[in-house]
């Protein structure tokens, strides 16, 4: 069984903060985890390499961001050489029981049976450990061909539902003895806390609700899992809505404005609420860099409620462009 | 029906959507409006974030329910009314189920069990099987007129609906069995004769005592299958009843709307409708009339572009300022016709509301009665 050598595919990804092999993007709902992990696939495609991203359950999102509306259980081209997986229990099922289990006749029968499949859907933690195998063979290779993508993204929320596949390795490790299914498994779960192979990528909006639960998760991340943290990507951070040089005249004439109802007031009127928006923001941000000293990226809020394909291309190229190396950070 | 007529009328109200929306604010803010309009409430919230439970009085991790005064809420509130409130936490749910249902040795032999330990974290991790257990409890109390869900995000909040089902899968499905008795079991007709033959396959599978340990759960587990199986059914027909009403919160962006749409799909495909829709954080206010008219037509809006030649000082703020009006409107109408496409695809007898962005976060019981009170119907909100 001729695996391409772990030697060819490890690397250093302290060198940049987005070549890494294997990229989770975790955070809590709703700040745009799945345009990152889009962002980043279409820049790594410019690039040059071979980019597949990977949401772990259905959701409409995915196939929603990248323009395609399908969701794939195989890895699917989506746009400008981006692959698409949409992770599906009944394919992971049938392909750890083809890869796992020594018996031939024994695997296909297991991988048929109703109530096994039943069983082990509802069984805490099953989907987790298919889910894990399926993401490592997909960044290592399997049997004898070698890995087909050259970064894999997975979109990864930070529910407890998700965050249960961090545990995975750790969990292998306390339950399984030493046999044939630890060291496969182990081969493909270990890629989660290999340094040379993975990180992963908090995102959050600069929203003082999101902020807090950021940092409580980044918390969690740094006390209780292995994997490699990478960059702090600040999503949806709002543009300076009056430029610095106007803002003077702004706060004197809404002083001297005082009383007098006009249209030109009420537009002053709303910009100090963005103004005061905006410097919130700035402030959140500072409290989050301070507290995790993570390498981070800010991108912009963006004007339109669905980014197209080509503002996603922009973003993955402040990402790529703007991302600092993360051999700078206190590691 | 209004969400006012819900509060007034049902008596679980399941707060269902994507992550980031604000959702568990919301689902509180129903609770204290329900609470002032004279119903006995519970609100029942999943992970809410430290300044909700603040504003809620709930200390984290905190088991039990709490009662939540409204004195503060004065002239607001009608006397008869009460709130109460309560944090999942999903491990001792299930730790509490499983004492209940067990027999003090198998509870105690329970606590031993490696693989109850990592399987009830995991258990837990869903909420789904916590979240059933104690709403199973609370509806049956005859404590609450109404009880406030709140659900975890996504489709976790359909693994609520499926978890009843799920739940007994788990136990029961024959496969469980197995562990039990191998030489017996269903396993046997996948293998050549002989219970050698199947331990040895267990074993290669996994270590020995990994083998044991599943046994011992199981054979805790089954026999507890008639009160789960009882317990199940009865959250099922809860979930179901008329008198339970399932709102949606979602944001009228693109990837929110796409989440909010699968879930809809989904509670569908398990027969239940959405009784109301709510769009938070849909628009930012706007004061007043802008100085310089926006078109009526996006399409023909300006895309930042200050209208004027700036000449001074003057000119330059009003140019910027106008320009900056532009966009948040254009921003807003954007929103709304997003909205307004998603609720023409939802039933007429669902309510659509739109909460605006507010300045601040809800700091206390007042500001989530203010928030609840901007959630009548406001029909069109260009």
């Amino acid at each position: 069984m001729a695996l391409e050598p772990l030697s060819a595919i490890r690397s250093d990804p302290s060198l940049d903060a987005f070549s890494a092999r294997l990229q989770l993007v975790t955070g809590k709902g709703g700040v745009g985890k799945t345009t990152v992990s889009a962002a980043l696939a279409l820049g790594a495609a410019r690039r040059g390499l071979r980019p597949l991203v990977v949401e772990l359950s259905a959701r409409a999102s995915l196939g929603d961001v990248l323009g395609t509306g399908v969701r794939s259980p195989e890895p699917k081209l989506a746009v400008r050489g981006v692959w698409a997986l949409s992770l599906q229990f009944d394919k992971l099922l049938l392909d750890y029981v083809t890869e796992h289990i020594p018996f031939p006749a024994i695997a296909r029968r297991v991988a048929e049976h109703a109530g096994l499949k039943r069983f082990l859907q509802a069984a805490p933690g099953a989907t987790e450990v298919l889910t894990l195998d399926a993401v490592g063979r997909l960044v290592l290779g399997w049997r004898s061909q070698p890995p087909r993508f050259n970064r894999v993204f997975v979109d990864l929320d930070a529910t407890g539902h998700s965050l249960m596949l961090l545990e995975v390795p750790r969990v292998i490790r306390e339950l399984l003895g030493e046999g044939p299914l630890r060291r496969s498994l182990g081969r493909t779960t270990s890629v989660l806390e290999d340094e040379f192979l993975t990180r992963l990528h908090i995102v959050t909006t600069p929203e003082s609700l999101a902020v807090q639960e950021t940092l409580e998760l980044w918390q969690r991340l740094r006390g209780e899992y292995r994997v490699p943290l990478g960059t702090l990507i600040i999503n949806q951070f709002p543009a300076d809505p009056v430029p610095g040089a106007l803002r003077p005249l702004l706060d004197e004439a809404l002083r001297t404005d005082l009383g007098s109802k006009s249209a030109v007031r009420d537009d002053r009127l709303l910009a100090r609420a963005q103004l005061l928006s905006y410097e919130r923001a700035e402030r959140e941000k500072k409290r989050l860099m301070d507290a995790t000293r993570l390498p981070a990226v800010i991108l912009p809020q963006l004007a339109t409620l669905r980014p197209s394909v080509d503002e996603l291309a922009r973003l993955g190229e402040e990402l790529f462009t703007a991302g600092p190396p993360s051999g700078e950070d206190e590691r | 029906m209004t969400i006012l007529e819900l509060l007034r009328t049902r008596r679980l109200v399941c707060c269902v959507g994507p992550g980031g929306v604000g959702k568990t604010t919301i689902a509180a803010a129903l609770g204290v409006r329900a609470a002032c309009e004279g119903r006995r409430v519970l609100v029942l919230t999943i992970d809410p974030a430290r300044r909700l439970a603040d504003a809620l009085g709930l200390q984290g991790g905190d088991p039990g329910v709490i009662d939540v005064p409204l004195a503060q809420l004065r002239a607001r509130a009608a006397q008869r009314g009460t709130l109460s409130a309560a944090m999942l936490d999903a491990k001792s749910s299930f730790d509490a189920m499983v004492q209940r249902l067990a027999s003090d040795s198998a509870a105690r032999q329970i606590e031993d069990n490696r693989l109850y330990r990592v399987l009830s974290r995991a258990l837990a991790r869903a909420h789904a099987q916590a979240a059933m257990e104690l709403l199973y409890d609370v509806a049956h109390s005859g404590l609450y007129d109404l009880v406030i869900l709140d659900t975890p995000p996504m489709r976790a909040a359909l693994e609520i609906l499926d978890a009843p089902r799920r739940l007994l899968d788990f136990f029961d499905s024959g496969v469980a069995r197995w562990f039990l008795d191998p030489p017996r079991g269903r396993l046997s007709q996948l293998l050549p004769r002989g219970s050698a033959a199947v331990a040895r396959l267990l074993s290669l599978l996994g270590s020995r005592r990994l083998v044991t340990e599943a046994g011992q759960f199981f054979g805790i587990f089954l026999p507890l299958e008639p009160s789960l199986r009882e317990r199940a059914g009865g959250v099922e027909r809860l979930l179901r009843q008329p008198e339970t009403a399932f709102v949606l919160v979602c944001a009228p962006r693109a990837t929110s709307l796409a989440d909010a749409a699968s879930l809809r799909d989904g509670l569908d495909e398990r027969g239940i409708g959405l009784d109301a829709v709510v769009f938070n954080r849909a628009y930012i206010p706007e004061v007043g009339q802008p100085s310089v008219p926006v078109s009526d037509r996006v399409a023909d809006a300006p895309d930042g572009a200050p209208p004027l030649e700036p000449e001074d000082c003057d000119d330059r703020l009003r140019a910027a300022l106008a320009a900056l009006r532009t966009q948040v409107s254009i921003r807003n109408r954007l929103a709304s016709l997003a909205s307004r496409e998603f609720s023409g695809r939802l039933g007429s007898d669902c309510s659509v509301s739109s909460v605006p962005e507010l300045p601040e976060s809800v700091r206390d019981l007042a500001g989530l009665l203010d928030l609840a009170e901007l959630l009548e119907p406001t029909g069109d909100q260009s």
